[in-house]
């Protein structure tokens, strides 16, 4: 389908112009405003969440380094991980979805409001995770420690975000929904479903909750939604991201259209049982651990399918990394999902988790794929926005690169070190002496051995913050020098008959 | 994907130089043809197949799922959590009877741990265990933390040899005190019982106040 990007003058003309008996040509803008924000967004908080990394990586081998009872690690922590899952990949999502949709659906936004509203509403929420976190206000449920006021807010902006998309989709241009849409639509309804049924509570007090279900059912359907969070909200919009950019970005095409069908509708229905592999070896019953543990092997190709789908369609383009720090992330970023994923079906392998449970191999995993994955999408995504969004070139393609390199790694210093520590930690807990006792009876004997390993992941994660700073200045440096009216991009698309059209550009 | 109609892609890196209009199809199955009418903002997709070693490993991850299932839960060809432990518990009762009939003997009866109370070497070689595990809670002077003071004259389970030698075996659990008999070896528990003895008296500073009974020694 056929767009032409008009000037802004042009609009009234065109529209003028469409005489009876030719094809009728919508005159429309996107949204740019909108996806500015959330990339801006994006940045602020990734570099909050992850120097609050940065701190309590500190804190483990450097316990000084608790400030008192509100800055003490096991308040921080939840406050990292919330920073980086909803803060930094939440925003990074957000402006994904409202770049690529408007395009997709050759129509704006379905409305203004609604947009605003979602931006502030989400940001309101992320200051409210920063104060009552600290606070150690929480529910102690892992990636939904909120509390039931919040999780209503939260509740609220998303239905008005599932509103907005939605009214996109229904007033769009194209026939056919791509790919990247299929992910968006799995990712808004499917949070939307984990988050009420995770977060059904009883309120005691205005702060204080208590869920409504019990012993191993809680612990059931917390790991249904724990998992379910990752599935949902780091995978499915981040592949929709990556249909969308990748190849606009490479300039290719997507390599296979059967194999994005296939492995998406078996990435979203295995991926919701595979759960409860996060209680293997504890009191839910086996049979459960067993279900837990083959969805989790029979989701291997299908995650694959992504990235294999994202790989074959650089065929062609690998040339293209050599100059485009954009490539490079989206290599590395794919590369990561590919290794997490892998590990993700292994790591469910009773007999490997009888090792790797409770032990920072786990902590190795989850940053492979956050700061691996998540982390160099964002950044790819960031560095092929900016330029068109404030349309400017990038200040320094030289500071970009050196961000991939820093960045890459201090990922490499991250998960090594957490590997070396992880599987220290499990050969140690299970070591006997030829007595027959334990070898380590006590758990300080540990610690004291994966201590320096502590210190490796600290610089590991400052280097890959450092690279965070280098984004910042880039994106900063760019902005400096953008022409300060930035009109929203209208375009003219052949209209569809008998679709409601409300965003037309009228003279 | 017949319903669709095949154009070739003027960029394809199969595309052969030589030939720049048509490629030929490559090892047998036509290869990077883009589907007409696909095209999202200026995005394309082939008609690529997806590729066989993708799809055979998936259909062997699902196959071998209820293979799984029904060894572990149904046909019992598997071994479920419970055999899994019973196994690994036999073999470490095996550990054990072979270290007993091979390893050292050290005797425990009450006359040789009373022989070991009057051994200063004894109570000395227990001293770096005490400070180890059990200064936490006893203080390193054993005056008493959390945990009872060891150097006054009142016991809550008994002063005599065999009873501090018993406490530090099993513990107490449910007033929070571990049992130590599989961290250390017998003759590790005995010099940490007689290095407990070699406190009593000292009246380290900051002593916690009297718990049990008075024990006249």
């Amino acid at each position: 389908m056929a767009d032409t990007p008009v000037s802004p003058g042009a609009t009234a003309a065109l529209a003028a112009t469409a005489a009876p008996g030719q094809a009728h040509l919508d005159v429309f803008r996107y949204d740019d405003k909108i996806v500015r924000h959330f990339t801006l967004a994006t940045i602020l908080w990734g570099f909050v969440g992850m120097l609050v990394g940065v701190i309590i990586a500190l804190q483990l081998p450097f316990p000084e380094a608790n400030l008192g009872e509100y800055l003490s690690f096991g308040r921080l922590r939840p406050l990292h991980t919330n920073a980086v899952i909803f803060a930094f990949a939440g925003n990074a999502i957000f402006a994904a979805i409202y770049y690529s949709t408007q395009r997709l659906c050759k129509a704006r936004m379905f409305s203004d409001w609604m947009s605003r509203f979602h931006f502030w509403g989400w940001q309101g929420i992320i200051v409210a995770a920063a104060i009552t976190l600290p606070l150690g206000i929480t529910t102690s449920k892992e990636y939904a420690e909120l509390e039931w006021p919040i999780d209503i807010a939260i509740t609220v902006v998303w239905v008005v975000f599932a509103v907005n998309f939605f009214g996109t989709l229904w007033r769009r241009r194209e026939k056919h929904m791509y790919v990247a849409l299929w992910f968006y639509i799995a990712t808004i309804v499917t949070v939307a479903v984990l988050h009420l049924g995770n977060s059904m509570a009883i309120p005691s007090s205005f702060w204080n909750s208590y869920p409504i279900y019990r012993g191993v059912q809680d612990a059931l359907v917390q790991w249904w939604y724990g998992h379910n969070a990752v599935a949902f909200f780091l995978t499915t919009p981040f592949l929709g991201l990556m249909y969308y950019f990748l190849p606009k970005a490479a300039e290719r095409p997507v390599f296979s259209y059967r194999l994005s069908i296939v492995h998406f509708w078996s990435l979203v229905f295995i991926y919701i049982w595979a759960g409860p592999h996060h209680l293997n070896y504890t009191a839910v019953p086996e049979w459960a651990a067993t279900l837990g543990m083959v969805f989790s092997v029979m989701l291997w190709m299908p995650s694959w399918g992504g990235m294999i789908n994202g790989l074959f369609t650089l065929r062609g383009a690998w040339h293209k990394l050599r100059d485009s720090a954009v490539l490079k992330m989206f290599v590395i970023g794919i590369t990561f999902y590919g290794m997490s994923t892998f590990e993700g079906p292994m790591l469910s392998v009773k007999s490997v988790n009888a090792l790797s449970h409770y032990t920072d191999w786990n902590i190795a995993h989850v940053h492979s794929g956050a700061l691996g994955w998540n982390g160099f999408m964002t950044f790819g995504m960031i560095y092929w926005l900016v330029p068109r969004l404030w349309k400017r070139e990038l200040w320094s393609q030289r500071l970009a690169n050196a961000h991939f390199w820093t960045g890459t790694i201090g990922i490499l210093l991250y998960v090594l070190a957490m590997y070396t520590s992880g599987i220290t930690q499990g050969l140690m807990w299970r070591a006997f002496d030829d007595a027959g006792r334990l070898l380590y009876p006590d758990f300080m004997e540990t610690v004291i051995q994966i201590k320096p390993m502590y210190w490796v992941r600290l610089i590991g994660g400052t280097l890959y913050l450092g690279g965070v700073v280098m984004l910042m200045v880039n994106v900063w440096q760019t902005i400096r020098r953008a022409p300060k009216d930035l009109p929203d991009p209208a375009v003219a698309v052949p209209a569809i008959s008998g679709t409601p059209a409300k965003d037309l550009v009228t003279s | 994907m017949s319903e669709h109609d095949h154009i070739p892609d003027p960029d394809s890196p199969l595309r052969d130089e030589a030939k720049p209009t048509l490629p030929e199809p490559v090892v047998g199955e036509a290869h990077d043809l883009l589907i007409q009418g696909h095209k999202y903002d200026g995005i394309r997709e082939y008609d690529n197949p997806m590729p066989g070693w993708w799809t055979w490993i998936f259909i062997a991850c699902v196959a071998f799922a209820p293979v799984y299932v029904l060894g572990v839960h149904v046909f019992d060809f598997i071994d479920d959590y419970g055999e899994d432990l019973a196994e690994a518990q036999a073999d470490l009762q095996q550990i054990r009877e072979v270290y007993a009939s091979t390893g050292p003997s050290f005797k425990t009866d009450a006359g040789a741990l009373a022989e070991y109370t009057a051994d200063p070497l004894m109570a000395a070689a227990g001293e770096a265990n005490f400070q180890a595990v059990c200064a936490a809670c006893h203080g390193n002077l054993g005056q008493g933390l959390i945990g009872p003071n060891l150097a006054d004259d009142y016991w809550l389970y008994g002063a005599a040899p065999e009873d501090i030698y018993q406490a530090i075996n099993e513990g107490f659990p449910a007033q929070g005190m571990p049992p130590w008999q599989d961290a250390f070896s017998d003759e590790e528990r005995a010099q940490m019982m007689a290095y407990v003895v070699s406190l009593h008296g000292t009246d380290p500073p900051g002593a916690k106040e009297p718990q049990g009974e008075l024990v006249v020694q």
